[in-house]
Parts: C-alpha cells; structure tokens; sequence
C-alpha cells in the first residue's frame, strides 16, 4: 500500500491525539497503520481469532499496536469475549516486552529473577492503570503504545526499575570477580562500539548475550559503557555521567573485565 | 501534569524517536540533563530489546488475567464520553474545517440538538473519524439528552423543560452554507437521501 493510499483512506481508522512537545499531532507507524486499514472489513470475531497467532514469522501475526488500538475500541462496542479474547493476547505481550530472566538452581529447579519480576508486576500495573483511565475518558498517554508498542512499554520499564530496589538486582546477578589493579589501554574496545551497529557484530544470538550481559552490569558501569557504545569519547562520558575521567575509565575497565568473564571473550580486554 | 508525569512524558518521546543514535541523544541530554540516568539506560535497553530472539510459541502464564478483565469492564463509564471534550477553541474550529461544516451545524450535533436518526451515515463515520471516537460511540453520545437541558438542570430551580431536537435537513435548511460546505453535505447525504 502507497503513502497515498494510506492518506486517502486514513479517515477510517481514527488518528491519535497525543501531540509532541513541538504541538505536531504523532502518528502511528505506516505498516501498523496499513494493518489497521486492512482489519478494517474483518469482524472483531475474526480478529480476535488472528490476534491468537503467535508464530511472527506468520503472515496474519497481528502487531501489539493494533490488539491495543481494539481493546481501547472496547469500550463503546461492548464487552464480547472477542474483546476479551484481544484483551489476553494484549497481556501476553506485555509479558513478552518484559522478560523475566529464570535461573536454574538446582538440577531442572529454576526460579524467576525477583528483581524482574517486580519489574514487570510495576510495569503491568502501570498499564493495566492507563487502560481503565482511558475506558472513562481518552488518555493519550496510551497513544504512545499504538505508536510502538515494544518501546513505549521501555519507558515504563525505566520508570519501574527506578522504583525497584537496587540491592535487589544486585542480589540475583551473576557474581563478578574484579581484578581491579588490571592495566588498560584506552584503545581496542571496539568491540562494543561495534555493538551500535548490528551489521558489523556476530550472530544475533551473541549480540543479545553480549548486550544482555551490559544490562546486568552495576548502574555507573553500564552507564559508561553505553556511552561508550553510541560512540562518545571516555572524557565525553564522564561529563554526562557527572564523574571525573579517572572515575569513568575504572567504570570501565571494570565493567570490561566482568563482560570479558561472564562472555568468556578476551577480545572485551 | 506532575512532575513525574513530565519525566515520563520525556522518556516516552525519547522511545518514540525513529532514530536513536548518538545525535538524538546528545539533544535529549542537553534538554533534560537531570534525566540522564534514565535515557541512557532506556538507550541501551531498546537496543537490548530490538536483538532479542524471536519467542513464537511460549504462552505465559497470567492467572491474574480474568480479575484484570473484570477491572476493566468495571471502568466502563456509566454515560457515553464527550467526543467533542478534546475540541474547543481553535481546534474546534479546525475540527469544522476538517468537517467542511459550518460551526453552528457542529455546535448543534456537540450540544446534541440534532436527532441521531436522522444524520447520514457519511457523516457518522466522518464524525467519527475527526473526533478519534468509534462510530457506535458518537451514536450514543449523540443520542443522550441535549446538554442544554442537562446544563439547566443544574443551573435552575424548576425542572426543564425538553428540548425539540431537529432533524438534520431542518438544520441545513436553516443555516448558511458556503459552495464547500453545501458540497460536502451532499456528499455525506451521497445519493441525496438523508437517513
């Protein structure tokens, strides 16, 4: 479907309302758009019955954004068990954009990460929260869902990791042995601002490993090292992160260490 | 807004962004160094999202669902939302233009002057559309008592009196229309037939 079609038949799914901080109306993506376009003639029946699909790589997989922009239709078109149906799919995803890491601990034992799981508990409420606002009166905060859906749900992650403890993400991390009077050059940590750039990296499984270890490291490591990532010089670092310089290299070098470990990669040293 | 709704209208938009490279990050920061925190970490973990395996078959467990259903259907409001609520002043004005009709005619369906029955369904779904509502939505809001009675309720002493709606062509008769505007209705009316 053209941009022009897409405009010529926008009238028939109703625009969001949420606006930036420069006044312009947002919008939804255009494949997410095109999906809703061509729900259009379907009965909320046979969509509920697509939004069962769980296979991505399906042609009929709905998008988050487009179960969302049905549940909110709920509201003035009853509560059918097709609306329910849309409505426990939509908490799947939620699950999904918030992954809860388990732990074996002993033979086929495992146990969920608390720390995470608290995580998703806030952000589920929080959302759950929006959805019932928006059934008295249109919220548009939830606009921001129907526009990226997997994103949106990130804001809210931040939000509930800033009111969970860090003791207890700490608590559940892999242990990390610091050898802290390890020399580094500041060269030859390419690696990482390779990451920036998914072409340039290995596989993708080990680009999520790699990525996935950065995000267990302690706050002012894993801060450096993003910058790092997006390709800001140590010394550009430590000011945004409100260190000196010195701080913001044994951050990094540091965080090095514990990654080369965890990853069994001696190239992170 | 509080303050940690503007916080997270901030971190939203920064999610929204459809480039997060290191320019868009230097303008967030420099707009909003206090939430530097949380940017960066939001930073690393889209990127940490967007490589994630695909999980295509796992079902969650969510024994919590069925209650979080009722919660929901619980919030439904006892009365139809106001669709035209978010439209006043300048965007009131815009909402007409977008519905190529006269001012009067929209303050008429807003208040609820006219008889639903009788408005086409073009209309309806323009209606509709403009105002971010679903159809069966504006119908029912249209549908309840005009907001002139509701209104005087409150404001007087003896009981209203009801108020006659009018029909959708006896609106038109009665107004003003520019070349546009009169176009436009006889485009909602499509064969020329009201409802």
């Amino acid at each position: 479907m053209t941009e022009k079609d897409l405009v010529s038949l926008s009238t028939s799914v109703p625009p969001l309302r949420k606006k930036t901080a420069g006044g312009k109306p947002y919008v939804r993506r255009s494949e997410v758009q095109a999906e809703l376009l061509s729900l259009s003639s379907n009965t909320i029946d046979e969509i509920a019955d697509q939004s069962m699909i769980l296979d991505q790589d399906d042609e009929n997989y709905l998008s988050s954004e487009s179960i969302l922009h049905f549940v909110r239709q709920s509201k003035a078109n009853g509560d059918s068990s097709a609306y329910e149906t849309l409505f426990r799919q939509l908490r799947q995803r939620l699950f999904k954009a918030t992954p809860v890491r388990e732990k074996q601990i002993s033979g086929s034992q495992v146990t969920a990460d608390p720390y995470q799981e608290e995580v998703r508990s806030r952000v589920v409420d929080k959302f759950m929260e929006l959805l019932c606002e928006d059934r008295n009166e249109y919220r548009e905060r939830l606009d921001y869902f129907e526009i990226n859906f997997n994103n949106a749900i990130a804001a809210l992650r931040q939000t509930a990791r800033r009111n969970t403890s860090e003791r207890e993400k700490r608590e559940y991390a892999e242990p990390l042995l610091l050898y802290e009077s390890q020399q580094f050059d500041d060269d030859g940590f390419n690696v990482l601002q390779n990451l920036n750039e998914p072409s340039k990296t290995e596989p993708g499984h080990y680009r999520f490993e790699v990525l996935s270890a950065i995000n267990d490291l302690p706050d002012d490591e894993r801060h450096v090292i993003e910058l790092l990532i997006q390709g800001y010089l140590l010394r550009e670092a430590a000011e945004i992160v409100g260190c000196t310089e010195k701080t913001a290299r044994h951050r990094r070098n540091r965080a090095r260490i514990a990654l080369a470990e965890v990853l069994g990669r001696e190239d992170l040293i | 807004m509080n303050r940690d709704e503007s916080r997270d209208d901030v971190l939203f938009a920064f999610t929204m962004e459809p480039q997060r490279d290191r320019k868009t990050l230097d303008r967030y920061l420099a707009e909003n160094p206090e939430l530097a925190s949380d940017l960066i970490d939001i930073s690393s973990e889209l990127r940490l999202r967007e490589s994630q395996p695909k999980d295509n078959a796992k079902v969650i467990d969510d024994p919590e669902c069925d209650d979080a259903w009722n919660t929901l259907v619980a919030a439904q409001p006892q009365t139809s939302p106001n669709p035209f609520a978010a439209f006043q002043g300048r965007e009131f004005v815009e909402l007409c233009k977008s519905l190529r009709l006269p001012r009067s005619i929209v303050a008429a369906f807003r208040d609820r002057l006219v008889d639903v029955e009788t408005i086409p369904d073009r209309l309806m779904d323009s209606l509709a559309a403009c105002t971010a509502t679903a159809t069966d939505a504006v119908t029912k809001y249209l549908a309840q008592p005009p907001t002139t009675a509701v209104s005087m309720e409150f404001k007087s002493g003896r009981k209203p009196t009801e108020v006659d709606r009018v029909t959708f062509q006896q609106l038109i008769e009665n107004t003003q229309l520019s070349d546009d505007q009169r176009d436009a209705i006889t485009e909602y009316l499509g064969d020329g037939q009201s409802n």
